[in-house]
């Protein structure tokens, strides 16, 4: 039994080197602060070892823990929504919440250009604009390189659909810069 | 036309910055702080596994305990109730034999024979 749990704990050693940065930088293009992604990758490697017993193996090991950074992802914008919808009844009926959340985009490259610096910062506001499915889709195949069909696992969805929502949300996404630019150029 | 141009240079600018995002590197002790976690989520849960074994062992024994008291009491309550009431001699029997009374005592109509 403790041979298993050591080799169990070795290779989820192993395991965890080999996808915690892609983990990270998942969760990082969904909720956009590096403290909150950090703590979402521990999430999603406890849920790994929590419940690697029950992966089916129907698609690859890796699909799956990214399968599980998405969700773990998605589901931390939803609280945040939630959470500030909140916020706000409480302000309108009068109680005011001490403290804000400090939200300055910290760059990890301090050389990185400060035009393109400010695109990014664009993209990203545009992303946030798209449908939820448009926005895993997008970001998971420009910021993270996935293949249309590792989105396909991760998304639990048929590869037209993945075609499909990239497409459109290329689109949506040219569309919402093209009037962004036409007000501030 | 040239505004338009410059809008659409911006906007393809824009959307080749994909490759240009930062970054994040994990930190060196990724590994360490994850592996901490787990084994205090392990030690919680053997916890409140105790408490779930004790939670499932006795609160069923507990159960089947007042059930078992209450059976004994219904038929005490049913035993007596219809020994009370089959008629008057068969409860001054009863109490005769309860309260060990001599014969005179007894007999029920030991007070009118005199």
């Amino acid at each position: 039994m403790e041979k298993i749990r050591f080799d169990k704990s070795n290779s989820f050693e192993e395991l965890v080197k080999l996808h915690q940065e892609k983990v990270l930088n998942t969760c990082f293009r969904f909720v956009k602060n590096k403290e909150d992604a950090e703590d979402l990758a521990q999430d999603v490697f406890v849920e790994v070892y929590n419940h690697i017993n029950s992966f089916r193996g129907d698609a690859k090991l890796s699909t799956w823990i990214y399968q599980i950074s998405v969700n773990k992802s998605l589901d931390f914008i939803r609280k945040k929504k939630r959470k500030k919808r909140f916020a706000f009844v409480l302000s309108l009926a009068g109680f005011r919440d001490e403290e804000k959340e400090l939200q300055l985009s910290t760059p990890a490259n301090p050389h990185t250009d400060l035009e393109q610096k400010e695109r990014i910062h664009i993209l990203n506001q545009a992303i946030n604009l798209l449908p939820e499915n448009q926005k895993v889709a997008i970001t998971l195949s420009k910021f993270e390189g996935f293949s249309n069909k590792e989105i396909t696992e991760i998304m639990g969805t048929s590869v037209s659909a993945v075609d499909s929502l990239l497409h459109r949300a290329k689109n949506k996404l040219q569309k919402k810069l093209y009037q962004f630019y036409e007000k501030h150029l | 036309m040239i505004r338009k141009e410059k809008i659409e240079q911006e906007v393809q600018k824009t959307l080749q910055s994909f490759k240009q995002a930062e970054r994040l590197k994990s930190n060196p002790f990724f590994y360490t702080r994850l592996k901490n976690r787990i084994e205090n989520l392990h030690s919680k849960k053997q916890k409140i596994r105790g408490w779930e074994f004790a939670g499932r062992v006795l609160k069923p024994a507990l159960l089947l305990l007042i059930i078992a008291l209450n059976i004994f009491s219904a038929t005490l309550f049913f035993k007596y109730k219809t020994q009370d009431y089959i008629n008057r001699e068969q409860l001054l029997d009863f109490l005769g034999h309860e309260l060990t009374l001599d014969y005179n005592q007894y007999n029920p109509n030991f007070l009118i024979n005199e």
